[in-house]
């Protein structure tokens, strides 16, 4: 393990003796370790560690995923109906077509993943997309892929509260609202289902989402399947439609969670207090209510390093940009806080802090400038997409099994160093091992 | 020491959370009062968030340096900023802060300081750093309070430049086993 992960075996120990004898340990994880080849290895790691110590199911202890919740539990995701139910189960199926009023026929099938969609895009297999508030040609991997999907889609409708790179190339852009120009109902991280409050009216002719998709409905002639008049319609709709689901949202109104300050799924029923903590008393889903272990195996990276890209990519984020960066490079303090993407790589490959370099992978050339923090020799960093032209992330594996991309470990190589006089000179190091550079190419956005 | 502000640097992760927010204010709106600093980019993570530290004895340096009295020390031991009609530009207060807090707008010609969110602490709210930062590097309230939240923390609010003592009116939190003063120009 340590040579594989280039740590001394006994720094994994120092870390594992206190886990190991700690009564109560609470794991947490964000995207870092979830969008890698073997994502789901890695997460899976930590749930099984913390099954193996007893930290599931007690007060003080737990495992977590930073990365939020919501949209699953509600049936956002392609494979799911509300209540976390499975779209391909037919007593599943029966039940939600029943709650929406339609034909179970009429419920499409499962669907793919956007990696997956914007190939089916370039084939010609999609031809129209409505996209809310995503922003892929800045966040998704591979770009020429993904650039050539949108690119041959017949009609692109793309809605969103600023204009974003995807939604600056569509053919309709629907201006939405903020959350705070909005009310409802939100699950955050821990499952806590918690109130937003209207705080500002919208500007200009911009709608909520849920007033663009019951307009559209009205106009494609089912109007009477979203009749709904405000937010908390459309909970009451999801309260049944979740209904004895594993993420029961039933017993969860506006009333309790004002009252509460927050109610956490599941709760089934008007008098439940709601479950802050799943598989208390280690009861699991399984019939047996045991929980499993789920055994993994290493493999190596999709793309080692070889003789014309000798160097390690990975990646990571910076605490200045929010996903895509849409809604933070318009704010000039975080701009000027982290005006562009850098790498990070060993001293000894001879850069100085500020230089600029120009960075190829197998995917593309790039344009980040790079930073000295301590990283082993032969491995370079690079913060997730911030937007513009050169800055995208370029690397695309799939993996068999549940849809998540190898973003993390790529080739690299810095062939060359650009021009004296290309760039701006960095002003100051603004963030440890990082190298601010003016943000000479920000207006080149979208 | 009453209800105060304390600084823990073994806390702090460098992550601007407490400049942003600072910086939000709308008494001095996109500047922000606090210095962030990295002690040894490259090597450490460690970060060092420095606010004004309000001195008490001898009195505030930056007040005793001003030729146009434009610094005041509230009844409740707060230096203010200097007062925008008062201020002159001259620099003085940047001189004399042990601790480097006050700067100059160049082309403002006015000194700019933390004042403890004023507008803030003076009714019973935290300011706007504390209220942000995830690690509670910077902490707002009482030594009792910040003795419940971590049990043994030693709070230190004198500090030694050379031979000067200098007590100030909000602590840092200093490593394990460490008392007091602590060393100044850190």
């Amino acid at each position: 393990m340590g040579e594989i992960c280039g740590l001394d075996p006994r720094q994994i120990e120092r870390v594992a003796h206190p886990w190991g004898r700690a009564r109560r340990c609470w794991a947490a994880h964000g995207r870092g370790l979830e969008q890698h080849l073997q994502g789901v290895e890695n997460v899976l790691s930590c749930i099984n560690v913390s099954l193996a110590t007893g930290q599931i199911g007690r007060p003080g202890a737990g495992y977590g995923t930073l990365t939020g919740q919501g949209g699953r539990e509600h049936g956002q995701k392609s494979d799911m109906l509300p209540g976390k139910r499975d779209i391909e189960n037919p007593q599943h199926r029966a039940y939600v077509a029943g709650v929406w009023g339609i034909d179970e026929a009429d419920l499409p099938h499962k669907g793919t993943s956007m990696h997956e969609m914007v190939q089916q895009m370039a084939r010609g297999e999609i031809r129209g997309l409505l996209g809310m508030c995503n922003n892929p040609l800045v966040s998704l991997p591979n770009q020429p892929v993904v650039r050539a999907g949108y690119e041959a889609l017949e009609f692109h409708a793309q809605s969103d509260f600023f204009l974003s790179e995807t939604a600056a190339r569509a053919d309709v852009v629907l201006p939405s609202t903020a959350w705070a120009e909005d009310e409802g109902l939100v699950t955050n991280g821990e499952g806590r289902v918690i109130k937003y409050n209207k705080a500002v009216e919208p500007p200009g002719e911009a709608r909520t989402d849920w007033q663009v998709l019951c307009e559209l409905a009205r106009r494609l002639g089912a109007g009477d399947k979203f009749p709904f008049r405000s937010p908390t319609e459309i909970l009451d709709e999801l309260r049944v439609a979740s209904k004895g689901g594993l993420a029961d949202y039933y017993g969860i109104t506006y009333e309790k969670v004002e009252a509460t300050g927050g109610v956490f799924w599941p709760c089934p029923t008007l008098d439940h207090p709601g479950t802050p903590r799943p598989f208390e008393g280690g009861r699991f889903y399984h019939p047996d209510g045991r929980a499993r272990f789920s055994p993994v195996h290493w493999r190596p990276p999709a793309e080692p390093p070889d003789e014309a890209f000798p160097l390690r990519l990975t990646t990571g984020r910076t605490v200045a940009h929010f996903l895509s960066g849409n809604q933070t490079r318009r704010l000039p303090g975080l701009v000027e806080q982290t005006p562009r993407p850098w790498v990070e790589v060993h001293p000894s490959l001879g850069f100085a802090d500020g230089d600029p370099v120009r960075v190829v992978t197998r995917r593309g050339r790039h344009l980040p400038g790079p930073g000295d923090r301590d990283h082993p020799p032969g491995h370079g960093v690079r913060p997730l997409p911030l937007g513009g032209a050169d800055r995208r992330q370029h690397a695309h594996h799939r993996r068999p099994g549940p849809d998540l991309q190898d973003a993390g470990v790529q080739g690299l190589r810095l062939p060359d160093r650009a021009g004296p006089g290309r760039r701006p000179r960095p002003r100051a190091a603004r963030a440890p091992g990082s190298t601010a550079v003016p943000a000479g190419d920000q207006a080149a956005r979208g | 020491m009453g209800t105060t502000l304390f600084i823990d640097p073994g806390r702090c992760i460098g992550c601007q959370a407490c400049v942003a927010a600072c910086r939000e204010c709308d008494s001095h709106r996109g500047k922000s009062m606090i210095h962030l600093d990295y002690i040894d980019v490259g090597r450490t993570a460690a970060a060092m968030p420095t606010v004004c530290m309000h001195c008490e004895d001898p009195v505030a340096p930056c007040a005793e340096v001003c030729p146009a009295d434009a610094i005041l020390v509230t009844a409740d031991g707060v230096v203010q900023e200097a007062a925008k009609e008062r201020c002159i530009g001259c620099g003085n207060c940047v001189d004399a802060c042990p601790f480097g807090v006050p700067k100059l707008d160049v082309a403002e010609m006015l000194q700019y300081k933390c004042n403890l969110c004023y507008d803030r602490t003076s009714v019973g709210l935290a300011p706007m750093c504390a209220t942000v930062c995830p690690t509670s590097a910077i902490f707002y309230g009482s030594v009792e309070e910040l003795e419940a939240d971590r049990p043994g923390a030693q709070a230190i609010d004198v500090f030694r430049f050379g031979d000067a003592e200098v007590r100030t009116g909000c602590a840092v939190v200093a490593p394990d086993g460490f008392t007091g003063p602590a060393p100044g120009g850190m």
